[in-house]
């Protein structure tokens, strides 16, 4: 358990009998207890550590969170942090819905990557507008493939388990779009559209946010142009807005549009997301 | 079932979360993997045993005529069934192997080891008659296969109904009966035929082929109504054709050689019909149990019949 | 092989499986690790549609097949309405992702094994029933024998082909190579005498926790296989995962069946002589 220390107070005694997990065990100079401690064994509790230690040794005996260069737990984050110092509650780059607790939608902090290439969808229009990109997408593993699904498109044994590329709706979804378990959809974003064998699941369930029903969309994103099975690549939707901090694409969090059928080609394809884009695809 | 749902599988349209049978409608025992060969030796294997029946009846009762066109029927049946049932095993090469053991508790096995102990006797005979020659030993190998015969022309019902296949399974009692006629009815017919081609007809094989027929028809239907909701040679559309078909050409068969009376031609149009009716009904009862067994609904009504009846 | 010490696997011993399907993650490396061990070819084929169950079945290729079944408990009728700007129906509230691996049952009454006609089906040692495919002809008589439908004839080989229990492993002292694979030891290979009482002590536990629906499959002994030597422990009923709710081994009913057609023999015999006898030629 990270952070143990934490579970007994700063004499070394648990907080709580129903939670004793480590205690200091004055007889023997030494960290004793349930769990395998997360701290130094030998460290008593009221360490005080010299002006100039450096390392572990900076730490006092009271100050569980040994990652921090305080051992200290920061709800309020005076550095360290793009977004800080106190967290808060925002909507990714894009949503469907309002951020119901910020009037600031989205985090100011975050680092989009302004190219031509990557357009967005970036803020949930007004309910009575339509919006082109009206559900959620979410992308997920598969157990059956491994990486980005380079490696192993190319393992037969492992193909035949997940052959084709999927997305996943709920049955609400597909009765809105018109989708039949095992056909075809297409997915269009801000960026592209890329096409997918459809699988109607129950484990999808539509949102009720605020009173308004909201989809997701999930898809794997194992499949490419080459290997042993091919199929449309999920990243071609995805547009990068980085988080503050670790600059991690929000890969998990985008909005998309699903009409029912197989994608165009070439310029038709090229065509069918920019009027998508402009609002002037009917559905 | 207690109001629970796959609801995965087909979704035909999202508000129809469509109960499917069993695991997404898929079978749950496998059909045969025989292709049509086995049916056509159905069909020439019973030929062959009725027909050596037939030969030593006739035989028996000093009616050389018969007797003779009976052995060739004989020949006619199994001439070719060693190479259908050799076509059909997935390694030819092995057919040998087949005797590699003697197993009771299986069907082919049995049918096989009666099937080597058949033939030379009905080879022998009809060769020993065709040449003329020593006619006590013929008529030796002639009653010996005839008594081999009759398990030639039943086991193979038996071997049918021995499998998880529900239309064929609990048609168990039916199915031996069902072979066992049709081999009259075809060995008849082909006797008929040879005799009214050799001049004139037979009637005791004639009434052997229209009686055959009769009992015939009379067996299926009695076996699809005891099969009840079972019943796939009507359900399935590939099976009922065949099945239909071979009634209809039976019953017409059978008419039209009784009022044949002597008449040599119409007696062997006559024989014609019984032996395709008879021909269709084999291949019918393979229909049927493929249908049988892809389908589950049938093995979980069979399962629920089988616990009403404890 | 008998009388080598340290052998865990003996012969002379029954062994087989128990398939805990509460546990199964569906992973399917029970699939791949059978498929690898016995050098089966793989076949990708198109999506099925049917959840992530893209095997299909058991056959002569497939060996241990992951079912996957979704479940959700609604009441019937209700209808599902599409429209956005309406609140959704509590579709979901009690549902149920079963999982299970699939595989030969090895029974005491085997059928397969009863009407295979060149002996190659035997009973191993080990009380598994095995293929020996030097001998098999594919004759396919096996495969509408079995009232599970595991055994298929693969016919670019021309032969028949099921689970072997690992034969092989087992003579060289291993467990079977899905058994070992399976990483939630949802597959639990031992004596099957050591298995029921593991699998009896699994239900009651189970029951015990509020788990109303799990129950044994193929552990009675008195049932129409004589028990199988795999058993499983399900979370619905059998034909849901498509197992067959009473299964039988049809050779229980070939005296009957034998006794049928020699009736119908006796009768052809006796049939013709009258006919022959009775009427002018």
């Amino acid at each position: 358990m990270l952070y143990n220390r934490a579970s007994a107070d700063p004499d070394g005694a648990p907080w709580s009998e129903r939670k004793r997990y480590v205690w200091w065990d004055e007889a023997s100079q030494r960290w004793t207890g349930e769990d395998v401690l997360d701290f130094q064994l030998d460290k008593p509790p009221n360490f005080t550590p010299e002006p100039d230690a450096v390392a572990e040794d900076a730490l006092s005996g009271s100050s569980p969170f040994i990652l921090q260069s305080d051992g200290k737990a920061w709800l309020f984050a005076p550095s360290g942090l793009a977004d800080g110092p106190l967290p808060t509650f925002y909507e990714p780059n894009e949503s469907p819905v309002r951020n119901p607790i910020n009037r600031q939608q989205d985090n100011p902090a975050t680092d989009r990557i302004r190219a031509v290439e990557n357009p967005d969808n970036r803020s949930p229009r007004a309910d009575d507008e339509a919006d082109p990109y009206p559900f959620a997408l979410t992308t997920y593993r598969l157990t059956e493939h491994h990486t980005a699904g380079a490696m192993s498109r190319v393992v037969d044994r492992l193909n035949e388990l997940q052959p084709e590329m999927f997305c996943e709706v709920s049955p609400q979804l597909a009765a809105l779009r018109h989708l039949e378990n095992g056909g075809w959809a297409s997915i269009i974003t801000s960026r592209a559209v890329i096409e997918a064998r459809v699988l109607v699941t129950a484990r999808i369930t539509p949102l009720d946010v605020g009173g308004r029903v909201v989809h997701t969309v999930g898809l794997p994103f194992y499949w490419g142009s080459r290997g042993a099975t091919t199929g449309d690549s999920a990243n071609d939707l995805l547009g990068l807005a980085l988080d503050p901090n670790v600059h991690i694409q929000n890969t998990k969090a985008q909005t998309c549009d699903m009409p029912s059928g197989r994608r165009p080609e070439g310029r038709d394809r090229l065509d069918l997301v920019e009027r998508h884009r402009q609002g002037t695809v009917g559905r | 079932m207690t109001g629970t749902t796959n609801v995965a599988g087909d979704f035909a349209k999202a508000a129809d979360v469509g109960e499917t049978v069993g695991y997404y409608g898929k079978p749950i025992v496998e059909p045969h993997v025989w292709k049509d060969y086995i049916g056509w030796y159905f069909f020439t294997g019973c030929l062959a045993g009725e027909s050596s029946v037939i030969a030593a009846v006739a035989e028996l009762a000093k009616q050389p005529a018969l007797a003779r066109h009976a052995r060739r029927a004989s020949m006619i049946g199994l001439l070719p069934s060693p190479a259908l049932l050799i076509a059909d095993l997935g390694r030819p090469k092995r057919f040998v192997y087949m005797l590699r053991v003697m197993k009771p508790t299986s069907p082919m096995s049995v049918g096989s080891w009666l099937l080597a102990l058949y033939s030379p006797l009905a080879a022998g005979s009809a060769m020993l008659g065709e040449l003329h020659v020593v006619p006590r030993l013929r008529r030796a190998l002639t009653i010996g296969a005839g008594l081999v015969g009759p398990t030639i022309a039943t086991y193979t019902g038996v071997l049918v109904a021995d499998t998880a296949t529900p239309v064929w399974h609990r048609a168990r009692r039916e199915l031996p009966m069902l072979f066992a006629s049709s081999a009259a009815a075809t060995a008849g017919a082909v006797t008929t035929m040879l005799s009214c081609l050799d001049g004139r007809r037979l009637g005791a094989a004639a009434r052997v082929a229209s009686a055959g027929a009769v009992a015939e028809v009379f067996t299926a239907t009695l076996m699809k109504r005891r099969l009840g909701e079972l019943d796939t040679y009507r359900t399935d559309p590939a099976a009922a054709r065949l099945d239909i078909a071979g009634r209809r050409l039976s019953i017409a068969g059978a008419a039209l050689m009784i009022v044949a009376r002597r008449g040599r031609t119409l007696s062997i149009v006559a024989g014609a019909g019984i032996a395709a009716g008879s021909a269709c009904e084999r291949l019918a009862v393979l229909r049927a149990g493929t249908a049988s067994a892809n389908d589950p609904r049938s093995v979980l009504l069979a399962s629920a019949m089988d616990a009403r009846l404890e | 092989m008998s009388g080598e010490r340290g052998r865990t696997i003996e012969p002379g011993v029954r062994y087989g499986f128990f398939t805990d399907t509460s546990v199964c993650i569906g992973c399917k490396a029970c699939e791949v690790a059978c498929k690898e061990w016995n050098g089966i070819a793989s076949e990708v084929c198109e999506l099925t549609g049917n959840s992530y169950d893209n095997t299909g079945a058991l056959g002569a290729t497939s060996w241990r097949h992951v079912a996957f079944v979704e479940k959700a408990r609604r009441s019937p009728g209700q209808p599902v309405d599409a429209s956005p700007h309406v609140a959704v129906p509590a579709i979901t509230k009690d549902f149920v992702w079963l999982m299970s691996s699939d595989v030969c049952k090895h029974c005491t009454e085997a059928a397969c094994l009863d009407v295979c006609p060149t002996g190659s089906l035997f009973r191993t040692e080990f009380g598994s029933v095995v293929v020996q495919p030097d001998i098999c002809n594919g004759c396919g008589y096996c495969v509408p024998a079995c009232p599970f439908g595991v055994i298929g004839k693969n016919e670019n080989d021309g032969r028949a082909a099921k689970c072997t229990l690992c034969y092989d492993r087992l003579k060289a002292d291993e467990q079977p190579a899905c058994a070992k694979a399976c990483p939630t030891e949802s597959i639990q290979f031992g004596a099957l005498a050591d298995l029921r009482v593991t699998a009896t002590r699994r239900l009651e536990t189970l029951q015990s926790r509020g788990v109303g629906e799990a129950r044994l499959y193929g552990h009675d002994p008195a049932d129409g296989i004589g028990g199988a030597g795999a058993m499983f422990l399900l979370l619905d009923e059998p034909d849901v995962y498509g197992l067959p709710p009473t299964p039988r081994a049809t050779t229980r009913d070939l005296p009957e069946i034998w006794r049928t057609a020699a009736k119908a023999a006796v009768g052809l015999v006796a049939g013709i002589a009258v006919v022959v006898f009775g009427g002018r030629q």
